[in-house]
């Protein structure tokens, strides 16, 4: 296992969400789907890599339980070396384009950061998207 | 089109949910999930809604709001370069800061085109008040 690596994706919903759904291009989809879950992973600075969740329904989105993403929200649930309190709060960001994660803590500190590579940590995420082509169990 | 302004919305999901109230606890009968896609050019007084009002959101009044940026000027969220966005609800203007994570966080630079990803929550104009 090399830093950046995820070692397991827990799927904890998916919910149908009937009706009134659209691509990005305008194209009427009969539902979109609602997931949420937990990521555990150790950080790089290139990037926590949805790819290396390969293990994961070939990994990507489709290991987050989605085939394409219209939004996800992160939270971080632990952290080995940090704990969130009132000068170390965590911003996260998704590149949607490499599927790479990307997390600054010390928010609200003198020196927000990205985390020391290694480090080992879980996060939650939530999503809305367009449900895999192949059911995910 | 002046910088600020809000160049298209693209509603990718549009969900009616039971159950609500409103905000002094009167009880509705549907609240709605809007997610969807805005883009906007920035200037650093905010990109303003005002316009639209919170139909850019796809609302008449908003309970919960949830934005993630997707790209500034084309450019996505990179290590030590993150993005962050709050929405001022007073005012109706959204404001985003990038290079989070970089010795000095900044704005977009006024013009730059950005776009944003939504998850809203609230009332549709269209429901009735029990």
């Amino acid at each position: 296992m090399s830093s950046g690596d995820i070692t397991a994706i827990r799927i904890l919903g998916s919910v149908k969400l009937p009706g009134g759904g659209f691509t990005t291009t305008g194209v009427a989809v009969q539902h979109k789907t609602m997931v949420w879950g937990e990521i555990t992973c150790t950080y790089v600075s290139t990037g926590i890599d949805l790819a290396t969740a390969s293990a994961y329904h070939g990994g990507g989105v489709r290991a987050l339980g989605l085939e394409t993403l219209d939004f996800i929200d992160f939270h971080q649930d632990y952290n080995d070396n940090e704990i969130i309190d009132k000068d170390n709060l965590t911003l996260i960001n998704l590149d949607i384009a490499d599927n790479l994660i990307y997390m600054i803590e010390s928010v609200g500190g003198n020196s927000a950061a990205a985390p020391t590579d290694a480090d080992a940590m879980r996060l939650t995420y939530w999503a809305i998207g367009d449900a895999p082509s192949v059911d995910v169990t | 089109m002046a910088n600020g302004d809000i160049t298209h919305v693209k509603l990718l999901y549009r969900k009616p949910l039971e159950g609500g109230q409103s905000s002094s606890g009167t009880a509705k009968n549907t609240k709605l999930l809007v997610c969807g896609e805005l883009s906007a050019t920035w200037v650093d007084t905010g990109i303003a809604i005002n316009k639209a009002g919170l139909a850019a959101f796809g609302l008449e009044t908003m309970d919960f709001l949830r934005m993630q940026v997707l790209t500034v000027n084309a450019v996505y969220p990179a290590a030590e370069a993150l993005f962050a966005a709050s929405f001022d609800v007073t005012n109706q203007k959204i404001f985003i800061s990038s290079d989070e994570g970089a010795a000095t966080a900044v704005n977009p630079d006024a013009g730059e085109a950005c776009v944003i990803r939504f998850v809203a929550i609230g009332d549709d104009a269209t429901t009735p008040e029990l």
